[in-house]
């Protein structure tokens, strides 16, 4: 389950702290709201690390501690251009023999750790872990322990808080003061300080000193500190964002990927500001669109997200995407028909996506025509090879079982569980199939299962109250049926019917009668509830 | 105004050349006057002819203002389209329409599905007690296996 929080709360070495002692793998987001970045664990280990919007410097850097030469670094950048299955700028190095592993790794390491400081600088906004999360496979990963970053992190943040007293914001203009520029070269200055003296002409911000140097953020602030502190440096001016159309594209670009990035990390309010950024500066960002129809479907406002994915693709974005997704939200408003129909028109068009074979045949199930979801599933997994998801393994199993072919549908869930032991809703149908074949043992441990995976499922722990209802042992399913009502109170009128009968037999006559008066409320031709209660009400009236 | 092939006008033995008049009579007003609400009337004739209940068309062709009439007519003709699909697989599996909603109505779409939906279910004699969503996880809980998150995801080339 995904950890979130803010970061003045939590700070982030608190976070790290806990991730490292948890021995966890996943990708830990964070953000100051404004930008973005990510640290990926492996066993509580650092293996990547990367701040979103930024160039990758790493050519940059080899250049600059003269580990590789800038006719070569070119030379990789054109190979890099030319070749389509996307090498990364070291991998390449390495290849040409310009570099060898050990020094890239140092450097990437170098990358790394710099990209987590400058993340410690960051005291206000959140973090949001996801488990099981791994870089992009063409990542150059390492293994930091995150504690010896500590130290070193905590230093930064000090002398940031300094720096930023001198250097409030690196989008500001520096410039040398003109009586003091010949004596300059007299004085005793750092390597970063000699280098960004030419850039300090009254027109580099301090953004486009790092991009012309590729010395790092912190070291071109503390650069500055050291010159504004001198009196040989003074701020002249802020940056204008002009809007030629190169640096627009970059904007676009920029918002876009924060307003994925905030999508990702469920910061839906911040994704829709990056997003409606995106489409004031071009309207005709139809991803933009696309994205704000997610946000409107995690929210749940389904027609809102109905509406942005028709517009879609009545301005011609015919995306597979699209298609699947639309086809979600109608099956949600119950317009599962229209949605299998959809479905049938975007797989001619688009030439076929595993998932929405996978949408087609979820949804001609819910229209009870498993013999159609069995074939439309054949073509899910002829698409899919091996990576099957879980909801494969339950739409088939179910098609299977609904068809009567109850032991085919346990091998199926049987394969499914063996793949993915944590998927908790296939646990649950899995004890459903079990259960109607009457083999009660094994069901209710599958459903036990399931709960212990997810304790939130309100099926599992309905399905364990129905078993041991059954069994006679009441105080337990009570517990569980009320356990189910918490994770979702419209679950259906049979937990309320049921709950209300438990309550009656522990002589509990009102909490019962409230329990069904709320299953009727749900099911108003429940006739045995309504039979129930004028029971009830006769046996008062006599007493 | 009656539908061309309701009961009563096929009992009384009304002609055809007697119908296009009544509905002439109705929509003649829209004859001669802006194209779009000439596009609408005549579409209103046509599936009138055919029996079709046009009340949607016809509110559209009250209004004040311009209407798309070519959007209109395309998106009712999507309907009847549906319709007859719907008759025709309902007439298939034997199923009688409920007395409550027509196949010539394309308002009544939406419900017309889903007794198709339950129809299909009947006659294939599906095990139901999989259809009992206070059992069995229908609504799959794990988004990012059915959303396509990614806008190029699975795109043509």
């Amino acid at each position: 389950m995904a950890i979130k929080g803010s970061l003045k709360e939590a700070s982030l070495p608190d976070v790290l702290q806990l991730l490292t002692m948890g021995g966890k793998t996943g990708c830990l987001s964070v953000t100051d709201r404004q930008s973005f970045g990510y640290i990926y664990f492996e066993e509580g280990r650092i293996i990547y690390a990367a701040l979103l919007n930024r160039r990758d410097r790493i050519g940059d850097i080899l250049v600059r501690e003269n580990a590789i030469t800038r006719e070569q670094l070119d030379q990789a950048i054109e190979t890099q251009s030319k070749e389509r299955d996307g090498r990364r700028l070291g991998e390449i190095l390495v290849g040409a023999g310009y570099i060898d592993q050990a020094a890239l790794q140092r450097y990437v390491r170098h990358q790394i750790e710099e990209a987590v400081y400058h993340l410690f600088t960051w005291n206000q906004g959140t973090f949001y872990f996801e488990p099981g999360q791994s870089p992009e496979q063409e990542q150059i990963l390492v293994s930091i322990d995150p504690e010896s970053l500590l130290l070193e992190g905590a230093r930064r943040v000090d002398e940031w808080s300094q720096i930023e007293k001198k250097v409030p914001s690196l989008e500001l203009i520096f410039a040398l003061d003109p009586d003091k520029s010949t004596s300059i070269t007299s004085l005793n200055l750092t390597d970063e300080q000699q280098k960004i003296i030419p850039a300090l002409d009254g027109k580099h911000s301090g953004w486009d000193i790092i991009e012309e140097t590729a010395i790092t953020e912190f070291d071109v602030g503390k650069a500055l500190y050291g010159l504004v502190s001198a009196g040989l440096v003074r701020r002249v001016g802020k940056r204008e964002r002009q809007a030629p159309r190169a640096e627009a594209r970059a904007r676009v670009n920029e918002h876009r990927n924060l307003g994925v990035a905030f999508y990702k990390t469920s910061m839906f309010e911040e994704a829709v500001r990056e997003l409606k950024q995106v489409l004031e500066l071009d309207s005709n960002a139809l991803d933009a669109e696309f994205y704000l129809g997610l946000v409107a479907f995690r929210k749940g406002d389904v027609e809102a997200a109905e509406k942005k994915f028709r517009e879609i693709v009545r301005r011609g974005g015919n995306q597979p995407a699209v298609y699947n997704n639309l086809a979600l939200v109608l099956g949600k408003q119950g317009k599962s028909v229209e949605a299998v129909e959809l479905l049938g028109e975007a797989l001619e068009k688009t030439g076929g996506h595993p998932k929405l074979y996978l949408t087609k045949a979820d949804l001609e199930l819910k229209l009870g025509d498993p013999a159609a979801a069995l074939g439309t599933l054949v073509n899910y997994a002829e698409l899919a090879g091996k990576k099957r998801s879980p909801l494969y393994y339950s739409t088939l199993a179910l098609a299977e079982a609904m068809s009567g072919n109850l032991d085919v549908a346990l091998k199926v869930v049987d394969e499914g569980l063996e793949k993915y032991p944590s998927s908790a809703a296939l646990a649950n149908n899995a004890g459903v199939i079990l259960e109607r074949k009457g083999d009660l043992g094994r069901a209710r441990a599958t459903y036990e299962s399931a709960f212990e995976q997810d304790s939130t499922l309100p099926q599992a722990s309905k399905n364990l109250g129905d078993l041991l209802y059954r069994d006679g042992q009441y105080e337990e399913a009570a517990e569980a049926y009320e356990r189910a009502l918490r994770a979702d109170p419209s679950l259906g009128d049979d937990v309320y019917a049921k709950l209300g009968n438990v309550y009656y037999k522990s002589r509990a006559r009102e909490k019962a009668v409230d329990m069904w008066n709320r299953a009727l409320e749900l099911n108003p031709s429940n006739e045995v509830v309504r039979t129930n209660l004028e029971f009830v009400k006769g046996a008062a009236g006599n007493g | 105004m009656a539908p061309w092939l309701s009961e009563e006008n096929v009992g009384l033995g009304v002609e055809f050349e007697d119908f296009l008049t009544d509905v002439s009579t109705a929509v003649d007003e829209a004859l001669g006057a802006p194209k779009w609400r000439e596009d609408l009337a005549r579409a209103i004739l046509k599936w009138e002819a055919e029996g079709y209940v046009t009340n949607r068309l016809e509110t559209y062709l009250e209004r004040e203002g311009t209407v798309d009439a070519d959007q209109v007519v395309a998106a009712y003709e999507e309907d009847v389209a549906a319709l007859e699909g719907i008759a025709k697989e309902l007439g298939q599996l034997g199923v009688r329409t409920p007395d409550d909603l027509s196949l010539k109505d394309p308002d009544h779409l939406d419900q017309l599905r889903d007794v198709l939906a339950n129809a299909r279910r009947v006659k294939l004699a599906v095990d139901d007690t999989f259809f009992d969503s206070e059992k069995v996880v229908w609504d799959w809980p794990v988004l990012e296996e059915r959303l396509i998150e990614g806008w190029e995801d699975g795109n043509k080339g």
